[in-house]
Order: C-alpha cells, then structure tokens, then sequence
C-alpha cells in the first residue's frame, strides 16, 4: 500500500470564516496504480492534491506514505520525501524561467541529501523518454507548452520516485499536446509507476482506470473500471 | 548559480552593490588619506632633527641667559644646545618695513634644528662671540624685502640697527612650531642686548644617541628645578620623541574615526542590500515554492539567498576598493593630498563587506525559508 488516507479533514481559517476544504476524505493508492481525481474547482481536489504531496497538512486525519505516518514528520524529513518519492506535475508548467532544460531538470538532484554521484547521462536519458533531447539548453521561454511540460515530466523523474502527482498537466495545452502528455503519463504508468491525476476534465478523467470524483470537499464516487 | 543571477539583472545587482561601493570606499580613502597626514607630520616631527628635548621656561620674572643655558653642555649625554632668544621687532630695508618674529640662535641651531642656508653663510661661533651684527633672513622674508634679488651683503635695520645679511635659510614651509620662512635670524647673543626685556626661553637640546635622551632630560630637570628652587611649574622639558608618538596617536585615531564614520555609510549600504534581497524574495515566491515542492529543505532556500547577498557585497566590496585606489591616487596626484597605502584596512573592508552581506541577508533569506511551500506556489 503506496498510499492510505485515513479521515482527512482539512479546514482553512481567514480571520472570522471558516471554510472546509475537505471533509472526511478516505483513499487509499497500491503502487502501480493509476489514478484521477476529477472535480470541479472549488472542489477541494486542490487541496487534496496539497495533502497528498506532503505540502500542507490537515487539521484532522492520518496520512500513511509508504508505511510512513507522514504527520509525525518535521519539515526537513518532508522535503526529503517529497524530493524521493515524489515527482509534481503543474498546470503551469513551474519550470524555473532564468534556467535551462537541463539545468531545470537537475533541481531535484541538487536537493538530494542521498550520496549517489550526479550523473549527466540520467538527464539526457530522460530527456530521450520524453522526446526533448534537441532542445537541452532552450530556455523555457523558448518552448512550446506541451514541450515545457514534457521538461516538466522529466524533471518529476530524475531522483525516480514511487509517486508521480500531475494537477490538471493539461490545463494551459492544446489538444494535440494534452492527448501526448496523457499518452506519457500512461506510459510511466505502464512501466511501474503510481500516477495520480487532479483533473476537472472528463477526457482526462476517462484516461485512467479509477476514477475518484470529489465535490464540496467529500468525495462522492471511487470506482474502478 | 548565484552569479549567474547577479549577471542576468547587472542593472540591479549593480545599484544594490552602490551602497557598498560607496561605502568602502570612502572607508578606504578616509583611512589612507588620515594615515598620509600621519606619515606627513610624523616626517615633519623628524625632519627637525633627531634625539632631541625641547625646554620652555614659562616663568615671566626669571629667564635663563645665554651662559647659563650654553652650561647645560657640561652634561655628558649632550651634543648640541640651542637657546632661543625671541621677539618681534621692527625690520626696515629701504622703504619696505614689517613686524617680524626675530629669533636670537647660536650656530649650534645649524645642527640641533636641522636647518641650513640656501644663501649665503650660517653663523660661526666667531659671529656669536664677537657679537656682530649679522642676519639671516628667512625665505618669505627674503623675498618680501628683496625680491628675486640676492639679499647677501645688503643692509637691513632692525628694531633701528643696521644688520648685514649674511644668509638666507632654507625653506621649509609652515611646519610644526612657526615657520622658518617668515622669521629673521641675528646672533642669540646680540638678541639678548637688542631685546633686553627677554632671556632665553627656548632651549633646543640634542642628546647625543637615542638611549642618551632620557638620562639627558632628567639631568636637566634637576638642573631646572635647582636653579628654580624646585618650582616645577616655571619649566617644561619634553621629549620629541614623546611629542612624535603622542602625535601619531592622535593622528592615528583621527584617521580611524574618519573610517568609523565613513563606515557608518557601508551600513547604509548593508540596508540597501537588505531592501533589494526582501524584493527579490517576494519577487522569487512562486520559485521558492517549486524549488520547496522538489524537495528543497528550509537551509537549502536560506543559503541560496544568503549566498547571493554575501556576493552582491563581496563585488561590492571589490569594486570599491579598486574605487578608492582610483580616487585616492587621483587625490594625491592633482590636488597634491598625501595617502598612505596601508593594506591592513583594505583587508578589514574586504571582509567587512563579506560580514555586511550575511548579516543584512539574513532577514530576507530567513523570510524566503519560512515561506510555505503550499501558499508560495499559488502566487502570482
């Protein structure tokens, strides 16, 4: 078991508002699986994205990553897990604009505490996978969406975690490069990796085999096809 | 990497690097310029001559005379004595007339102060003995009177006595203890006939080797205090070398406080640096909050900003350096301003503007580490 989401309450404060994000969430994730999470905005499949990759925590609730009680975790050892284990797909891309290809990919390596030796070769192997190997030194500026996304996904895999966690990866592209980021990500599925997707797309949605539907911070379907 | 980013914005590293630039700049220059007016007056001091004291006689009712200054040569530790005897009188040459210093001298001046002729001759021991009436002018006072003509042989008429001018003294410009320049020369014992009123109040006194001076000055005093009756408060004996240090410390701490208060501009520039790294920051969110979401720890994002403000001030602090070389020998060949190239301070502002980076970055780096990872991603 990858993943197990136990009573997951989450509630944000402003001033005198209390707004509940989620309510009593429940999932739990095997390893291998491949996952979206499909809502609406405003769902609270956000946040729930949030939870999941160790960003924030819930105000009530256990998260076992792993096997690991992530709640019991300090700031340091949760940056080391999310370095691990897992790889973030953006809406948006977030590659660093001043950086290269290359030099954006790398990121994750300069922040790894483990003492394996850097190794170039790991880069352009994944820049092979993801089909940008004529375009290592561009600039994010200089890319396409799609294109930086595919930068995106490489960098998500180069410490090689268990997780990759994509929030709407289609959201800013055209249907073209949408239809290969999702190929991509079934590939990766394919070779072994858990895949979880934050979608309100039912295109997306209907990419992977289980789909969780989550409104008004409940989840309200969890079925497998 | 952190240079990388410095070159990317040069516009804006390089007026965040201004304060700095400016800053141990001045520190620089101040220190150098302190420690030539240092070096200036220590070689001043020096060039007066070596080993020696200086007596003044502050008692108004009882001077000393000529003889019984010249006595103080039976002390064994000295080599040279030059009693003073000083007023200012009336010097007439033709139609030209002034009130000049005229100080009475022996020709042991020659070598206890240093001094020479330009012109002419110095006194002999035969001009004071036999008391003529002969004069050296000094060199602005040679040229007041003469011009550019040779003042040796010609008559002058002091305090209404004819005077032959012998000499003129070299120039030495305005220096400790007047100037030689604007002063008239004449034989110590016919300034104490000219000038009946005064005795000898200054007494310069050359002890024969270093070591000497000290056993030299407290001969003396106990001589002084004898013939005062042991009231200590009608004589002064100092040392010189005394007088040089206390001078250069003073001097000293005058150019270190100059630096202080030029520092206090390297501060301004050390807030400078902090301003522009708590932009940068705000600026750089949603990158912290990537390079957070990757797996950057706390530290990780702390060190990347402090880094890049310990080098915005560390180039600072190079370019101001090579600023105040620029300036402070600009300074020293066009306006003639003396420096003293002291690599001590340069050091102390390399590293102080290294100090000045992490301290006035960590306030911003700290902000940027506590940044939620979560929030910081979903900024704009």
């Amino acid at each position: 078991m990858l993943i197990e989401l136990m009573g997951i309450h989450k509630v944000y404060k402003t001033g005198p508002l209390e707004v509940k994000a989620l309510t009593d969430i429940n999932i739990s994730v095997e390893k291998g699986e491949l996952i979206a999470i499909v809502g609406p905005s405003g769902s609270g499949k956000s946040t729930l994205l949030k939870i999941l990759g160790c960003l924030d925590i819930p105000t009530e609730g256990k998260y076992y990553f792993n096997g690991e009680d992530i709640f019991t975790l300090n700031d340091n050892q949760l940056s080391e897990i999310r370095n691990k284990y897992i790889g973030f797909v953006f809406q948006n891309f977030n590659l660093i604009p001043r950086l290269n290809v290359i030099e954006n990919i790398e990121i994750p390596l300069l922040y790894s505490s483990s003492k394996k030796k850097y190794e170039v070769k790991k880069i352009y192997e994944l820049l092979e996978l993801v089909g940008m190997s004529d375009r290592a030194h561009h600039r994010p500026s200089e890319l396409s969406g799609g294109q930086q996304q595919r930068v995106a996904i490489a960098r998500a895999l180069i410490n090689d975690p268990y997780l990759i966690l994509a929030d709407e990866p289609t959201g800013n592209l055209d249907s073209k490069s949408a239809k290969d980021i999702i190929n991509l990500l079934q590939e990766l599925n394919r070779a072994g990796r858990t895949v979880i997707i934050v979608t309100h797309d039912n295109f997306v949605a209907s990419s992977a085999p289980r789909r969780i539907y989550i409104q008004d911070g409940m989840i309200i379907k969890d079925e497998k096809v | 990497m952190a240079i990388k980013i410095l070159l990317l914005n040069k516009m804006r590293s390089f007026l965040t690097m201004l304060g700095v630039i400016i800053g141990v700049a001045a520190v620089i220059v101040l220190v150098f310029i302190g420690r030539g007016a240092t070096e200036n007056v220590t070689n001043q001091i020096k060039s007066l001559g070596s080993n020696l004291l200086s007596i003044n006689i502050m008692n108004r009712e009882k001077y000393l005379t000529y003889q019984e200054a010249m006595d103080f040569k039976q002390i064994p530790y000295i080599s040279g004595i030059s009693p003073i005897v000083s007023a200012n009188a009336t010097v007439k040459y033709g139609t030209k007339d002034d009130q000049i210093q005229v100080l009475g001298i022996n020709s042991e001046y020659k070598d206890v102060r240093n001094a020479d002729v330009s012109q002419g001759r110095f006194f002999t021991s035969l001009d004071i003995d036999s008391r003529n009436k002969v004069a050296i002018l000094g060199s602005n006072v040679a040229q007041e009177f003469f011009g550019y003509l040779n003042p040796v042989g010609e008559e002058i008429r002091i305090n209404g006595q004819n005077f032959t001018v012998i000499g003129v003294m070299q120039s030495r410009g305005s220096s400790i203890g007047g100037s030689e320049d604007e002063q008239v020369f004449i034989p110590v014992t016919v300034a104490e006939r000219l000038f009946k009123s005064r005795g000898v109040r200054t007494i310069y006194v050359q002890a024969k080797t270093p070591q000497d001076v000290s056993y030299a000055l407290n001969e003396i005093s106990a001589r002084l205090s004898k013939i005062y009756k042991g009231d200590t408060e009608s004589f002064r004996v100092f040392d010189q070398t005394q007088v040089l240090e206390t001078v250069q410390k003073v001097s000293n701490s005058l150019s270190l406080m100059l630096g202080g208060i030029a520092a206090i501009s390297l501060l301004v520039g050390g807030i400078g640096i902090m301003n522009i790294m708590i932009i940068s920051v705000m600026e750089r969110t949603k990158e912290i909050g990537i390079r957070r979401a990757l797996g950057a720890k706390k530290n990780d994002i702390l060190s990347q900003f402090l880094i890049e403000s310990a080098i915005i001030s560390i180039i600072g602090g190079i370019l101001g350096i090579v600023l105040a070389f620029i300036i402070a020998f600009a300074l020293n060949k066009f306006f003639s301003i003396s420096i003293k190239v002291s690599m001590d301070i340069v050091f102390v502002a390399l590293g102080l503007s290294a100090v000045l980076g992490i301290f006035f970055g960590l306030y911003p780096a700290n902000k940027a580490a506590k940044l939620n990872p979560a929030v910081a991603l979903q900024y704009e």
